[in-house]
C-alpha cells in the first residue's frame, strides 16, 4: 500500500490533503495572514499586561506566521491526519509547469531550491538597499541624512536582512536543489519539513521589514540586553523574524542530515561523497543543534518583554550576559553556518575547472567537520570586552585560534588541487578563486580578534566590521555567485552571460577590496561601529568606502540584470553539460525531468577522477534505457 | 494493491525498483534517524533552559534569584505532572510495539496515554494557576520556572495532537497501520519529553 500509493504520477499533493475549507495557495495565506495579524493583536491586548502593547505585536506577527502556513497548505496533512482521512507518502516531484508553482506550496525540491533563490536574491536586495542608506547617511561626519535612532534602525534592519541571507543562501538553494542528485536520490527526506524550512522566510523577512512601522530597533543583529529590554515594539519584529530563521535552520539541518545519512544511493558511499555534501552536511549539524538555543533564548527575551520575567534584568536577578552568552552559543556557531557549504562550493568546484582531482580529499573533509566541532567552543571570544572572567580568556583565544588551522587544512586542499593544474578561468572559477583571496584577508584579520589584547582595542571599531565583511560578503556571497554562475544553467535550462559574468567579477572584485579595505584603517583609526558621527579627520576614507560601495552594489545589479535576461529572455537552452564537469547533475538531461531519476544510479567511481586514465565516464550507472511506453 | 500495477505509468520499469526509498524498511530507517537528530535539536532547545536556570542562580543578582515571597511550588504536584506524562510516554511505547500484531489492543494503550497526557495538561495549568508567585515579583527563578516549565508544556500540547492523530490512523489503512515505524520512533521523543520532564522536576522542585 505505501509502495503502491505513491506511483500514481499525480500532483505532489494528495487530494485529500488539499481540499479543505478554504482552496491551499499563497493568496489564501496572505488573506489567512492578514486576518491572523488581526486576531493576535486584539487577544494580545485584551491579556492587559503592563507591556507597552509588546503581547499584542508578538502574537500579531505569530499568528500572522501560522495562519500563512496555513493557507499555504501546510495544516492539511496534519490535520488530514488527525481526521482519521486518508494520507499516502507524497510524491517529491511536481509536475505543475509555469510559474505558479513557484508560489504556492510544493514538495518537489528543484521547486524549493529555486523558491529560495529568487528569495534570497530579493532579501539580499533589501539588505544592500540598506547598506547603500548607512553608506550614504555616512558621507557626512556629522549631518546625517537619517537621525541617530533611525541611523540604528537602518544599521540593525540591514545586518539582520543579510545574516537571513547568509543562513539559508547556500543550503536553501543549491543544498536543496542539489544534494538529492549528488546522492541520487528522488527526493529528500522530509519533503513537507523541507518546505516548510523555505515558506518560514517570506514571513521573517516581512516581520522584519515591519519594524520601522513600530519605531525600528537599536540593538544590531545581536539584540544585546538591556537594549532590547528597552526598545520599543519594533523590537519584536526581530523576535519573531529571527525564530523564524531559526526554526528554517533547524529543520533544515535535521532533513539534510536524514537525507544524506539514509537516502545515498548505492556506491554512494561516505567517502565518495561529493565535498559539497560534506560541506552541506557539516552546516546541518550546525545549524540542527545550535539554531534551538537560540529560539530558547529568544523566546525568554519575548517573556521578559510581555509577562516581565527578568532573564535579562539584572536588578530584577536576572543577567544581561545570559544572553550575550546563549546568543552567541548560537551565534558563533551560526558563522559557520555561512562559511562551511561555502568552503563546499569552492571546493566543489575547483577541481571542476582545474581538471584534477580534488587534493586531499578526506583531509578536506577532515578540516570541515574540525571547523564544526571547534566552533562549539569558541563563543565566548565575543565577550572579551563584556566582562568575561580573565582565566577564561585563554582558553578561549586558543579556542578560537585553533579554529584556523582546519580552515587552512581547506585552504590547502584548495591550493594543492589549484597545484600545476591546467586551469580554466571559467566565470564560477574567477569567483572562486576571488573568494580564496578574500577570505584569506577576512580569516588572517579574524586573527587579531581572536587575541584578547587585540580584541580589546579593535573590538567596538570598524576593524572588526570589515574583518566580517570580508569573510561573509567576499568569502561567502563571492562563493554563492559563483554557484549560481556554475549551476544556472542545470536549475533554470539557461546559461548566464558570461561576457557579462566576467565584467561582473572584476567590477565586484576591485569595488569590493576598494570598499573594504580601508575600513580596517578605519577602525585601526578609531573610528567606532554603529554610530552615525565620526571624526571629521576620516571624512575623506568615508567618502572613498562609500563611493565604492556605491559601485559594488552596481556590479549587483549589473549581476540582477544578467540573471532576469539570461532566465527569462533568452530562449536558447543551455547544453546538458557546459563545463565538462564529471558530477552526476551534469550527467543528466538539461531541462531536468520532473523525476530525478528513473532508476536507483549506482555510482562506481568518486566524482573528481579527473585526469584518471580509468576514470572515463560515467562515474555513475544510471541504469539502461526505459523501454518506450 | 500491487506495485506492478503502476508499471504502465513508470516506463516499463516496476514501481518498487523505480522509488525503492518509499520501501517500509526506508521509511522506518528515515523515522529512526529523523527522530534521533530531532531529539538531539530539542537537548540544545532545553539545554538552554537549565543554562538560565544554573546560570542565574549562581550570580543570584541582587541576591534575587528567588524573590521576596518566591518559594518552590508544591512537589507533590509537580510529581504528579512528571509521572502523568512518563504514564503517557510509556503507555504509547508499549501500544506502538504491538500496533502491527494486536491493532486494538494498540489502540487501548494509545487513548489510554492519551488520557494520561490530557491529564498531565490539566495539572500542569493548574500549578500555573497556583503557583504562590508571578514573574512580576521579579528575581530569576520565577522566571526560569516558567519558561522551561512553559516551553516543555507547549511541546507536550504538540506530542498529544500528533498523538491524537496516531490514533485516528490506527485502523485497517491507516497511516499507522501501515507504517508502524513512525508510531515506534514518536515513541522515543515522548520518552526523552518524559526525561526532560523528570530532570527539569528534580532541578525545579529541589534544587
Amino acid at each position: 500500500m505505501a509502495i503502491a500509493a505513491i506511483g500514481n504520477g499525480g500532483p505532489s499533493i494528495q487530494t485529500s490533503e488539499r481540499q479543505m475549507v478554504l482552496p491551499t495557495n499563497l493568496l489564501t495565506g496572505i488573506v489567512l495572514a492578514a486576518v491572523g495579524y488581526w486576531a493576535g493583536v486584539q487577544l494580545g491586548n485584551s491579556f492587559g499586561f503592563n507591556d507597552g502593547l509588546n503581547t499584542g505585536v508578538l502574537l500579531g506577527y505569530v499568528f500572522a506566521s501560522i495562519m500563512f502556513l496555513v493557507g499555504l497548505g501546510f495544516a492539511n496533512y496534519p490535520l488530514a491526519r488527525l481526521f482519521g482521512w486518508p494520507v499516502a507518502p507524497q510524491s517529491s516531484y511536481d509536475e505543475h509547469r509555469g510559474a505558479w508553482r513557484y508560489l504556492n506550496l510544493s514538495l518537489d525540491h528543484k521547486v524549493i531550491g529555486i523558491q529560495y533563490l529568487v528569495a534570497m536574491l530579493m532579501a539580499m536586495l533589501f539588505g544592500g538597499i540598506g547598506a547603500m542608506l548607512i553608506r550614504t547617511s555616512l558621507l557626512s561626519p556629522d549631518q546625517a541624512v537619517v537621525s541617530p535612532d533611525n541611523y540604528l534602525t537602518l544599521v540593525s534592519m540591514h545586518s539582520v536582512m543579510m545574516i537571513f541571507v547568509a543562513s539559508a543562501a547556500i543550503v536553501g538553494p543549491f543544498g536543496n536543489f542539489f544534494v538529492p542528485y549528488m546522492i541520487g536520490t528522488n527526493r529528500m527526506a522530509f519533503p513537507r519539513i523541507e518546505a516548510l524550512s523555505f515558506w518560514l522566510v517570506p514571513p521573517a523577512i516581512v516581520i522584519l521589514l515591519a519594524s520601522p512601522l513600530f519605531g525600528g530597533f537599536p540593538t544590531g543583529w545581536t539584540g544585546y540586553a538591556p537594549l532590547s529590554e528597552q526598545a520599543g515594539q519594533g523590537f519584536d519584529s526581530y523576535i519573531v523574524g529571527f525564530t523564524l530563521i531559526g526554526l528554517a535552520i533547524c529543520l533544515s539541518g535535521v532533513n539534510m542530515l536524514t537525507t544524506v545519512m539514509c537516502l545515498r544511493a548505492p556506491g554512494m558511499t561516505w567517502t565518495r561523497l561529493p565535498i559539497f555534501v560534506w560541506g552541506v552536511f557539516s552546516t546541518s549539524i550546525l545549524g540542527a543543534f545550535a539554531a534551538p538555543v537560540l529560539a530558547s533564548a529568544l523566546s525568554m527575551q519575548a517573556l521578559d518583554r510581555t509577562i516581565n520575567t527578568s532573564f535579562f534584568i539584572s536588578s530584577n536577578g536576572g543577567s544581561n550576559y545570559l544572553w550575550e552568552n546563549l546568543f552567541w552559543f548560537f551565534g558563533h556557531p551560526e558563522v559557520y553556518i555561512f562559511i562551511l557549504p561555502a568552503f563546499g562550493i569552492v571546493m566543489e568546484l575547483i577541481p571542476h575547472f582545474a581538471r584534477k582531482p580534488l587534493w586531499g580529499y578526506r583531509t578536506a573533509v577532515v578540516g570541515l567537520l574540525g571547523v564544526t566541532l571547534l566552533s562549539w567552543f569558541v563563543w565566548q571570544h565575543h565577550l572579551f570586552v563584556s566582562g568575561i572572567a580573565p582565566a577564561l580568556r585563554p582558553f578561549y583565544m586558543l579556542s578560537t585560534e585553533m579554529i584556523s588551522i582546519p580552515t587552512g587544512i581547506v585552504f590547502l586542499v584548495a591550493f594543492g588541487t589549484l597545484w600545476r593544474a591546467r586551469i580554466s578561468m571559467t566565470v564560477p572559477m574567477l569567483f572562486c578563486l576571488g573568494f580564496l583571496f578574500n577570505f584569506l584577508i577576512g580569516g588572517l584579520s579574524g586573527v587579531f580578534l581572536s587575541d584578547t589584547p587585540s580584541d580589546v582595542t579593535l573590538h567596538g571599531s570598524y576593524f572588526s566590521m570589515a574583518h566580517f565583511h570580508y569573510t561573509i560578503v567576499g568569502g561567502e556571497i563571492f562563493a554563492i555567485v559563483a554557484a549560481i554562475y556554475y549551476w544556472f544553467p542545470k536549475m533554470t535550462g539557461r546559461m548566464l552571460n558570461m561576457t557579462m559574468g566576467k565584467i561582473h567579477f572584476w567590477w565586484m572584485m576591485i569595488a569590493f577590496n576598494l570598499a573594504f579595505m580601508p575600513l580596517f584603517a578605519a577602525g585601526i583609526l578609531d573610528m567606532p561601529r554603529r554610530v552615525s558621527t565620526y571624526l571629521p579627520s576620516l571624512q575623506g576614507l568615508n567618502d572613498w568606502v562609500s563611493i565604492w560601495a556605491y559601485v559594488l552594489f552596481s556590479s549587483m545589479i549589473f549581476f540582477a540584470i544578467n540573471v532576469i535576461w539570461s532566465w527569462f529572455f533568452n530562449t536558447k537552452l543551455a547544453p546538458a553539460d557546459p563545463w565538462h564537469a564529471r558530477s552526476i547533475e551534469w550527467e543528466l538531461p538539461t531541462p531536468l525531468p520532473a523525476r530525478n531519476f528513473d532508476r536507483v544510479p549506482t555510482f562506481t567511481r568518486a566524482p573528481y577522477d579527473y585526469g584518471d586514465p580509468q576514470g572515463a565516464r560515467p562515474s555513475v550507472d544510471l541504469g539502461p534505457e526505459p523501454a518506450p511506453a | 494493491m500491487s506495485p506492478r500495477a503502476y508499471s504502465d505509468q513508470s516506463r516499463g520499469m516496476p514501481a518498487l525498483e523505480r522509488l525503492p526509498e518509499w520501501t517500509p524498511e526506508v521509511d522506518a530507517r528515515l523515522a529512526r534517524v529523523g527522530i534521533w537528530v530531532w531529539i538531539g535539536a530539542d537537548v540544545t532547545f532545553f539545554a538552554a533552559w537549565f543554562f538560565a536556570f544554573f546560570y542565574l542562580r549562581a550570580l543570584n543578582n541582587n541576591n534575587d534569584w528567588m524573590a521576596a515571597g518566591v518559594t518552590h511550588p508544591t512537589r507533590a504536584i509537580g510529581a504528579a505532572i512528571f509521572l502523568l506524562f512518563a504514564i503517557s510516554a510509556g503507555l504509547f511505547w508499549v501500544g506502538a510495539r504491538s500496533v502491527v500484531s494486536q491493532r486494538a489492543t494498540a489502540l487501548i494503550f494509545f487513548w489510554l496515554a492519551l488520557a494520561a497526557g490530557i491529564a498531565c495538561f490539566v495539572v500542569q495549568i493548574y500549578e500555573f494557576r497556583n503557583l504562590g508567585f508571578d514573574p512580576q515579583m521579579g528575581g530569576g527563578y520565577p522566571s526560569v520556572f516558567i519558561g522551561m516549565k512553559g516551553a516543555w508544556l507547549i511541546q507536550v500540547v504538540g506530542s498529544m495532537l500528533w498523538l491524537a492523530s496516531n490514533i485516528a490512523q490506527t485502523k485497517p489503512n491507516g497511516d499507522v497501520t501501515v507504517r508502524p515505524a513512525s508510531a515506534t520512533f514518536f515513541g522515543y521523543f515522548l520518552v526523552f519529553l518524559a526525561g526532560i520532564g523528570l530532570i527539569s522536576y528534580v532541578v525545579l522542585y529541589f534544587v
